[in-house]
């Protein structure tokens, strides 16, 4: 029966240097665990801070002192780089570019997905095993492999109409709705395994009684597995989403006219005629930066559901 | 199923297939037939073009040899601190309460383009201690300040004079530069894939081991990597196949020069700047041969799948 | 359900910001053609900050007289964009490189509208414009493309006042390479790097370096070696070539010689940058050669230098001079098009920069007085009385070979012993 408290008699009787050991333990069990963890996530940060810090400073101050002597000067910040940026650079042309660029890539690479996905889930038809493999397999294609003859697809395809508006040609190079469709095609096999999977999952019961009272494949579609399939569709859209905004070389190969450059693409001239005026270069790929980190915080849940499914995007 | 006529499926596949086989089927074919051809794609020229690949002839221009090299400098440096760096963080973040935040920390890189990751870099890597971060710790530590991007000496060279100072090309200072950029973007992806993995692992088991009298150590490679070896595979997996297309960290950051060339950077180079199609298509298919034993791997991994489902 | 209405809020939100950004475009963007009125001229070019404000600056009358715009990219990856463009079927109207390469190239294959399908543009040209620029601009009898901007490479920059007070002399045109290095190392006796130079380019990294070479090989060895070498009848691996890379990597690879620290740093230093030190307080240099855009740069970074007292220049030892200039070229003859090229070509128009500064025109009807201070007269001078002129060696060739011998230098700064292997890889890429 004194087996029953021993412990508990024994903590509170300990005397008051047995519990201080037993912190110095505690700390020096754990304390390199949490140093090396809060020193890797630091480290991780500084160059990220390096870039917001100098976005906001003068470009003297830049060219003439670390960016860590902000310390020493603390309000000595400016927005002129970002004012420069947006109005002299065509920064804020090159934002809405990308948005124009991006969000239809990702509706429209959903809808089309999200079509076969449910013909691969929830129809039969002879070979659909083989015909599913061989989408996915086209995940690993590199984009280096399609670009020459797509280029010269849309160059004999070139319609020479100006969009009204948007601006740009109707199709072809130098066209939105040309990425537009590009960029669907490419996100396609890695959104159809996505979704096809998701849909797999639904339980059976839900379409058995479906069928059973008669309604249409359609109707199926859009009343019953789309709304249930918000958190993939969810994560599709986002990982979508950030990998049309930040792609580079698409757009530096389809995208000729540079009233429609993306930001990605303007940074990049940027680079190559700005090489070292880094108050330009900073407050640009902060500009380019800013939705992503916004998109990342707010739905950081989606965005690691689409990762761990991206764990086999190419 | 009623209604459901032999060709619906095929409907709904419809717009899918003729987008991929667009946009994908066919450039491969196209492609494959180009690296054939001349820089104009109008005459035959057999294997010339895979023979200019192997034979290097004009290494100032474009160095096939070097593109190559980096390539399996990237595929086997990159993928490996990757992912030993993403498992670490992986198994230490899932002991502190603020596992969140952390994973977070690390994962930021992954949000950003690769364009705006290559501007962080290059204001990092500058060669003038007053704006690069890099140089300025080296300095403030007593060493020299090195141009990491520019430097083709070996890779202990900035730290210590021992050792030779050059080292047989791809082992140079610029391309573990470029390297340490993707591992820094990457390593997230990584982290977040394993910590995935890691929750899957029964508390029991470890608990089992840790009263058998197994230390941390043992446990982590006892224990932790076995299980993990098929999230372990897929990450790897990912990673090389990045390594293998990576063309916007590079191409922002150096543009190819001084000998930091991937292939990807050079089929852009061949194709678009010096104006030969053939050479550029050749490329593309090496790139494509190399990718091909991850597509079947990655195929029969799906095919286990579909018989478990 | 919670997270479905979160995600479709979402998708509103995205939306409605695209929907606002059509709008933001179609009350700034705009653009188009109509009949006969003109538009806006889409220019693809290689300037950048300082210089791309004065090119503004040139094209702003245009703009008020004509209601048209003008949409510039810079880059100087200029090649790169130019040929992915013009592959893609989508060439900008105007392009306004440095190199004549691609220029030919692009004329030969018909792809450029001639100067005479704008009218009153090709007379101009010929009446306006020296002989030698005429004939750059010319391929297979038919004139494309005319000279804006022209820069005498033929100037080493210095701080006078630095020179005076300690009782250096400047050379003169007379002077020969070796009183150069007979200068340089006086001043590194006195305790200061004589040189400072920079390589670092973007993709262009390398062309400082071929600008020394190229000058160096024309005052060594004369006007037929030169020319031999752009046409390819004395290769790169020619003992006179050698030579001047040879002496190239004298002044850049000595020690103490450069104040970036040798090869690594030169390499890693911006041009743009590399043209301060010598005019810094105090100087931590004393010369730096580039051509005469550099004086911009100078001013930019120092509003307070006076020119000809706190910086000049004096002619490259020998006395030959070599120079670069931007080639104008069209691929089509829209009346947008045709409008801006004669707006370009006259001298009104590039009197404007002239003003600015760091400029120098090849019209002749821009006389000499037009210049601001004495430093761009002084420029502008030496082109214009140069008895030996020659255009920039890799601008003239072009293409491949102007690549690898841009990666050559840099490559022969960090491996001097390589330069047998270098120069053969260079001629064999032409």
């Amino acid at each position: 029966m004194a087996k029953r408290n021993p412990s508990t008699a024994a903590v509170a009787a300990a005397p008051r240097a047995l519990r201080l050991t037993e912190g110095l333990k505690w700390i020096a069990a754990r304390g390199p665990l949490h140093l090396s963890i809060l020193a890797l996530m630091v480290l991780w940060s500084v160059p990220t801070l390096a870039l917001l810090v100098s976005s906001f400073r003068d470009p003297s101050a830049i060219a003439s002192s670390g960016w860590w002597n902000v310390i020493k000067e603390p309000f000595d910040f400016t927005v002129q780089n970002y004012r420069s940026v947006l109005e002299k650079q065509g920064m804020a042309r090159a934002f809405f570019n990308s948005l124009i660029i991006t969000v239809p890539s990702t509706t429209l690479v959903i809808l089309v997905a999200a079509w076969a996905a449910y013909a691969f889930a929830w129809m039969r038809f002879p070979a659909r095993n083989l015909v599913f493999l061989l989408m996915v397999a086209l995940l690993v294609v590199p984009l280096q492999m399609t670009l020459i003859p797509v280029l010269r697809l849309y160059s004999n395809l070139t319609v020479n109409a100006e969009v009204p508006i948007l601006g740009g040609r109707i199709f072809g190079t130098s066209s939105f709705v040309g990425i537009w469709v590009a960029h669907t095609a490419y996100g396609l096999p890695f959104a159809v395994y996505l979704l096809r999977n998701f849909f797999g999952s639904l339980p059976r019961d839900l379409f058995e009684s479906a069928y059973l009272d008669g309604a249409s494949d359609l109707r199926v579609f859009f009343r019953i597995v789309l709304p249930l399939s918000m958190p993939a569709i969810a994560a599709l859209a986002i990982f979508q989403f950030l990998w049309v905004w930040n792609d580079l070389l698409v757009a530096l190969i389809l995208l000729g006219d540079p009233s429609l450059a993306p930001m990605t693409l303007k940074i990049n001239n940027l680079v190559s005629s700005f090489g070292t005026n880094y108050q330009v270069l900073t407050s640009a790929a902060f500009i380019s930066m800013a939705l992503p980190l916004v998109i990342f915080f707010a739905l950081q849940r989606y965005f690691v559901q689409g990762l761990l499914a991206g764990a086999v995007k190419g | 199923m009623v209604g459901r006529r032999w060709w619906t499926p095929w409907l709904w596949l419809a717009p899918s297939l003729a987008l991929l086989g667009v946009f994908l089927v066919y450039p491969v074919v196209d492609t494959l037939r180009r690296s054939f051809l001349d820089r104009r794609s109008q005459s035959f020229v057999g294997f010339d073009n895979y023979k200019f690949i192997i034979d290097n002839p004009q290494p100032l221009v474009s160095d096939t040899h070097s593109a190559l090299l980096n390539n399996v400098m990237w595929l086997t440096l990159f993928t490996a601190v990757t992912v030993s760096l993403g498992l670490i963080l992986a198994v230490l973040a899932g002991r502190v309460r603020y596992e969140a935040v952390a994973k977070s920390a690390i994962f930021i890189p992954m949000a950003i383009s690769f364009v705006a990751a290559s501007v962080i870099w290059r204001f990092m890597y500058e060669y003038n201690v007053h704006i690069g971060t890099v140089n300025a710790v080296v300095t403030e530590l007593g060493g020299h300040p090195t141009a990491w991007l520019q430097n083709t000496g070996a890779p202990q060279t900035p730290f210590t004079d021992l050792g030779p100072s050059t080292a047989p090309q791809p082992i140079q200072v610029n391309n573990f530069a470029l390297i340490l950029s993707g591992v820094w973007i990457w390593t997230g992806f990584a982290m977040v894939v394993l910590s995935a993995g890691l929750k899957g692992i029964s508390n029991e088991v470890l608990e089992a081991a840790r009263v058998d009298g197994a230390n941390e150590w043992q446990i982590f490679w006892r224990i932790i990597v076995p299980i993990l070896s098929p999230t372990i595979v897929v990450v790897a997996t990912t990673l090389v196949i990045q390594a293998l297309k990576k063309f916007d960290l590079v191409w922002v950051m150096t543009g190819g020069r001084f000998k930091t060339d991937v292939v990807a950077t050079l089929f852009y180079k061949e194709a678009f700047v010096i104006g030969d199609f053939g050479v550029g298509a050749a490329l593309a298919v090496v790139l494509l041969l190399w990718v091909l034993p991850i597509m079947l791997i990655s195929i029969r991994r799906f095919q286990f799948q579909e018989e478990t489902r | 359900m919670f997270r479905s209405k979160r995600s479709r809020l979402l998708l509103i939100l995205f939306t409605m910001s695209a929907f606002a950004g059509v709008a933001f475009v179609a009350c700034g963007g705009g653009g188009e053609e109509e009949e006969g009125k003109i538009g806006t001229v889409d220019v693809l070019g290689i300037w950048g900050d300082e210089e791309l404000v004065s090119f503004q600056a040139m094209v702003a009358p245009w703009e008020t007289d004509t209601g048209g715009h003008m949409d510039f990219t810079g880059t100087r990856d200029i090649t790169a964009v130019l040929t992915t463009r013009v592959e893609g079927g989508n060439p900008p109207d105007v392009a306004i490189p440095a190199e004549v390469g691609r220029f030919q190239q692009f004329a030969k294959e018909g792809k450029l509208t001639p100067l005479s399908a704008c009218s009153g543009l090709e007379k101009t040209i010929k009446d306006n414009y020296p002989q030698g620029f005429i004939d750059l601009g010319t391929v297979d009898g038919t004139l494309y493309g005319f000279f804006m901007k022209a820069d005498t490479k033929g100037t080493i920059w210095y701080n006078p006042k630095f020179f005076t007070d300690n009782g250096y002399e400047p050379l003169t045109a007379a002077s020969s390479f070796d009183d150069l290095i007979t200068l340089s190392d006086d001043i590194l006796d006195g305790g200061l790097p004589p040189w400072s130079m920079g390589m670092e380019s973007g993709e262009a990294s390398g062309w400082p370096g071929t600008d020394w070479i190229q000058q160096i090989l024309l005052n060594e060895s004369g006007t037929a070696v030169y020319d031999g070498v752009i046409d390819g009848t004395v290769p790169f691996t020619d003992s006179r070539v050698k030579d001047a890379w040879g002496k190239f990597g004298e002044i850049a690879l000595t020690p103490g010689y450069t104040v970036q620290g040798g090869a690594e740093g030169i390499n890693a230093t911006n041009f743009v940058d590399s043209s301060y030190p010598p005019f810094q307080t105090p100087p931590t240099a004393a010369m730096v050669y580039l051509g005469g855009f550099a004086a911009s740069f100078i001013t930019t970074q120092f509003p307070s230098a006076v020119a000809g007292e706190d910086f000049d220049f004096f002619p490259f030892p020998g006395g030959a001079v070599t120079g670069g200039a931007n080639i104008v070229y069209a691929f089509n003859a829209d009346p947008t098009t045709c409008s801006f090229l004669s707006w370009l070509a006259s001298a009104e128009a590039q009197r404007i920069w002239v003003d600015r500064g760091g400029f120098t025109s090849v019209n002749a009807q821009v006389s000499l007085d037009s210049y601001p201070d004495s430093v761009s007269r002084g420029e502008a001078e030496q082109l214009a009385t140069a008895e030996v002129f020659r255009f920039d060696l890799d601008d003239a060739i072009g293409g491949a070979l102007q690549q690898a011998f841009f990666q050559g230098v840099t490559q022969y700064l960090a491996k001097p012993g390589d330069l047998d292997t270098i120069l053969s890889n260079i001629e064999d890429s032409r």
